[in-house]
């Protein structure tokens, strides 16, 4: 599947289990999205081309930066990556924190992988939109 | 001829003739002797001279009537020496002189001189026939008792002599009485009587008494040979036994000396002893005599008890003891080991045993008795009876070599066996063998080390397993003093207080999983979103038709690897969850740490805690129980873990190492967290003690439960900067070192 680089569609998985980080590359990769895949905040910090990501899906637990902090990070920043959060523990605290930054979806670990995707498909849509009014308005 | 002969038998046996029993023979063949030469030189002599002819003559009677009784005596000395006494002698030999003197006296008047030798010979010859009939009897009488052949020719030449000379006799009384000049109607010529007397017949016939006599005395020569050697023989044992007597007196006039000395001794030793001695009167008891003892233990003075009685003094603690002594006295003659209490001067009680005999001095019986004070003693005896009545042990007294001797036991029915049954047997005879060879080999140890010998056993006793606790001590003469306990009340208490802490630990690990089911839900929905998510990918692979068969096949193998890993989480929790005894083995430490750093590291993920894990190399292993170590470990990590909670993130740093230090397995744990006060470090360990709003503060409490029935040690310290370090310490168990019953041992002990 072509992808147009205007249309910015490539997922990025922030996991630092390395089993759920393969895991979802695979899956989303044979759904025809691109994916990227990084083991810290760090490490998408430093690595990410922000301007690629359609979608982030993030763990909320990770060594050093938590997801939730990442998350922050970006709202702080402005960014319009749509942020789907994970998390294996029971923390309602971090769900509340994450929905009223405005993330796409907080999602409990073992989450359904309809959910997901259908989370991941909610994130594009978002960013084609504002990607279509930035460009609608820059036009 | 017949003079000569007899001089040369006289004079060739003097010094046989000096015999007592021969003496008289001599004499007599002397007298014989004289007799015949005298008579031949009174023949010789011319009728001219009267007087002299005369006087000889009478000499010549004289020995011929001597002659007589001195042949008799030889003969009867010769057969009873004791009959011829000198008196007898002398009176025999008088009357023979008496009787020659008369003869001759008379033969003075005779008619003619050969009737005048008639006269003087008729009754000598008759005497002499006499004499030798007596002889001859004699001498068959010897020779028929002592079978001598000597004296049987003796009595025959003897008897036939007598004969002869009856014949002589005869023939001078015809002639003096001018009688028949025939006898036997004339047959024999009396006048033939006389010339048949020849000489030659009286010379073959003393010739026959002589040869016999001679004989005789070769035969008492033999004899008295014998007699000597015999009597050699007893002289030479009378000198033996002679010295033996004279040594014998010597000793004794020594060991006199000896007693002489020692008596000294004896008084000096009595005034001197440490013992109490007195003589005193006996029944009445009035001192006539007491040592210096006597005063010191008393406390009497001589001049106080001196002619007093010991009731008068005041010397029996109680009086009616006395007589019960005085009875015993009377009863038995003297007292021996007699135990009594006499009172001192100024009132104290003393105990004696005293021994005492009777002696009777100047007819007044005594009593000298020495006493020897037992106070101390008895008081002694006292306290050790109480002592061993306090002691709720069974005691038991062996010899060396394992033999029951005494024992005392308050309740002798909780016992094996009566002690009747087993005193004076053998230990090996009395208990179970394996037992008995433990006792054994623990009363050698005992004897060896000198100091006591701890063996716990238990024995079934009436259906029931009881235990027993044995302390085996060497006495100072070499026996064996067992102590023996009755353990079961303990050893039931502690089994049960040891199911109680298996309890509680257990308690305490539900309640700190409790703390981790969240952390330990993330442990799990890790890997089931992995699963859940590669399950997805794989379907979509296979039904969007584009399957490629390396990625599906990755897929399923990330699969199974999450699906493990969800497993070993599953079986560490169940391994702490699981409520067993406690169960000892070798326990690899870090291997054992490892375990619980993967279960509390999603726990430690969550509150964004970081963990330093250093384990040392090389760690020998421990002997324990894996779970309640890592329990240890586990309560450790939380209890850290609360401590950095409440700092900034930065701070959130624990670290745990292993090591071996002196000999130890040490286990630490380290947080930079917000410390404790000096009242929470020492209180730390105690059950409910907290500081956190949420814990029960057993955690730690049951901690160290853990590690001291480990043989552990378990601590906590302040770190120089901040935060604390708690460590517990395990002794190693060199395994390779040891026999597999020392481990066995071991293991008995510490459970």
């Amino acid at each position: 599947m072509a992808t147009a680089p205007d249309h910015p569609s490539t997922i990025f998985v922030v996991d630092d289990d390395p089993s759920v980080r393969t895991a979802l590359e695979r899956l989303l990769r044979c759904t025809g999205r691109p994916v990227r895949t990084f083991a810290s905040a760090e490490a998408f910090l430093e690595q990410a081309d922000h301007d690629e990501c359609g979608c982030l899906i993030l763990d909320v637990h990770l060594g050093q930066m938590s997801g939730i902090e990442l998350q922050a990070h970006l709202v702080q920043q402005c960014s319009p990556i749509p942020v789907i959060l994970t998390s294996g523990f029971d923390d309602g605290e971090a769900e509340m924190t994450a929905l009223r930054m405005g993330a796409t979806a907080f999602l409990r670990k073992p989450f359904e992988v309809s959910a997901l995707l259908a989370a991941t498909e909610r994130g594009l849509c978002r960013t084609r939109e504002a990607r279509a009014a930035r460009n609608g308005i820059a036009v | 001829l017949l003079t000569i002969f007899l001089v040369v038998l006289v004079w060739s046996l003097h010094a046989r003739l000096r015999n007592p029993l021969t003496r008289w023979w001599g004499w007599a063949w002397s007298a014989s002797a004289v007799f015949l030469a005298v008579g031949v030189v009174a023949l010789w002599i011319p009728r001219d001279q009267i007087l002299l002819k005369s006087s000889v003559t009478l000499a010549a009677v004289l020995f011929g009537y001597l002659h007589l009784p001195l042949l008799v005596f030889g003969a009867v000395s010769w057969r009873w020496p004791a009959v011829i006494t000198g008196r007898r002698a002398l009176a025999g030999i008088s009357a023979a002189l008496a009787a020659g003197a008369l003869s001759f006296a008379v033969s003075r008047f005779a008619p003619d001189p050969i009737t005048g030798f008639a006269i003087r010979h008729a009754p000598r010859n008759a005497g002499l026939a006499i004499c030798l009939f007596v002889c001859a009897w004699v001498f068959f009488k010897g020779a028929r008792e002592s079978r001598s052949r000597a004296a049987a020719i003796t009595g025959a030449s003897c008897l036939a002599y007598a004969f002869d000379q009856t014949a002589y006799a005869v023939t001078e009384a015809m002639r003096i009485t001018g009688g028949p000049q025939t006898l036997l109607g004339g047959t024999i010529d009396v006048s033939l009587l006389s010339t048949a007397r020849l000489l030659a017949v009286d010379l073959v016939l003393i010739c026959g008494i002589s040869v016999g006599m001679i004989l005789l005395l070769v035969e008492g020569h033999q004899q008295a040979e014998r007699a000597l050697l015999e009597s050699d023989r007893r002289g030479r044992d009378v000198a033996e036994e002679n010295a033996a007597l004279q040594a014998e007196i010597r000793r004794r006039e020594d060991a006199e000396q000896a007693w002489r000395r020692s008596e000294d001794k004896l008084a000096a030793a009595y005034r001197s002893s440490p013992c109490c001695m007195a003589m005193t009167t006996f029944p009445e008891g009035r001192f006539l005599e007491i040592n210096d003892g006597f005063e010191r233990m008393t406390g009497f003075s001589r001049e106080e008890v001196i002619g007093r009685t010991s009731l008068e003094i005041g010397l029996w603690a109680d009086p009616a003891t006395r007589d019960d002594w005085v009875r015993t006295v009377n009863a038995e003659g003297r007292l021996d080991g007699y135990e009594c209490v006499l009172r001192g001067k100024r009132g104290e009680h003393i105990s004696v045993v005293y021994s005492a005999e009777v002696l009777t001095i100047g007819g007044q019986k005594c009593l000298l008795g020495a006493s020897l004070d037992v106070t101390a003693l008895k008081q002694i005896e006292a306290r050790h009876n109480a002592i061993l009545k306090a002691i709720p042990d069974w005691i038991f007294l062996l010899s060396r070599d394992g033999v029951f001797l005494e024992c005392q036991v308050r309740d002798a029915r909780d016992l094996l066996m009566p002690p009747a049954e087993f005193i004076g047997r053998h230990v090996r005879d009395v208990l179970p063998p394996e037992l008995a060879a433990r006792l054994i080999d623990g009363f050698a140890a005992a004897l060896r080390a000198d100091q006591p010998v701890s063996i716990e056993y238990s024995i079934p006793i009436r259906d029931e397993m009881r235990f027993y606790e044995v302390r085996a001590v060497a006495t100072d003469n070499e026996q064996i003093l067992s102590l023996v306990r009755d353990i079961t009340t303990q050893k039931r208490a502690e089994r049960h207080a040891r199911e109680l802490q298996d309890e509680l630990a257990h308690a305490g690990r539900v309640m700190a999983l409790g703390t981790l089911t969240g952390s330990l839900a993330h442990e799990i929905n890790q890997p089931l979103t992995a699963i859940m998510t590669n399950a997805h990918a794989a379907e979509h692979l296979l039904s969007s038709g584009q399957a490629e068969t390396g990625e599906v096949r990755a897929a399923l193998h990330d699969i199974m690897s999450d699906n493990r890993r969800i497993g070993e989480v599953l079986r560490r929790l169940r391994l702490l969850l699981k409520k067993d005894r406690r169960e000892f083995s070798t326990v690899d430490i870090n291997a054992m740490v490892n375990e619980v750093v993967a279960l509390v590291h999603s726990h430690l993920l969550g509150r964004q805690i970081a963990l330093d894990v250093t384990l040392g190399s090389n760690l020998p292993s421990v002997l324990g129980d894996r779970v309640q170590l890592q329990q240890v470990v586990l309560n450790l990590l939380m209890n850290a873990t609360g401590a950095v909670l409440p700092t900034d993130p930065e701070s959130r740093r624990l670290s745990l190492t292993t090591a071996l230090d002196d000999g130890q397995v040490v286990v630490s744990v380290t947080d930079r967290g917000v410390g404790a006060s000096d009242e929470q470090l020492a209180r730390m360990f105690e059950p409910f003690f907290t500081t956190k709003s949420d814990g029960m503060g057993l955690g730690l409490a049951i901690s160290r439960t853990i590690v001291d029935a480990h043989a552990g040690t378990i601590g906590a310290r302040r770190n120089p900067d901040r935060g604390l370090t708690c460590s517990f310490r395990l002794p190693v168990v060199a395994l390779a070192d040891q026999p597999e019953s020392d481990v066995t041992r071991l293991l008995e002990m510490q459970t």
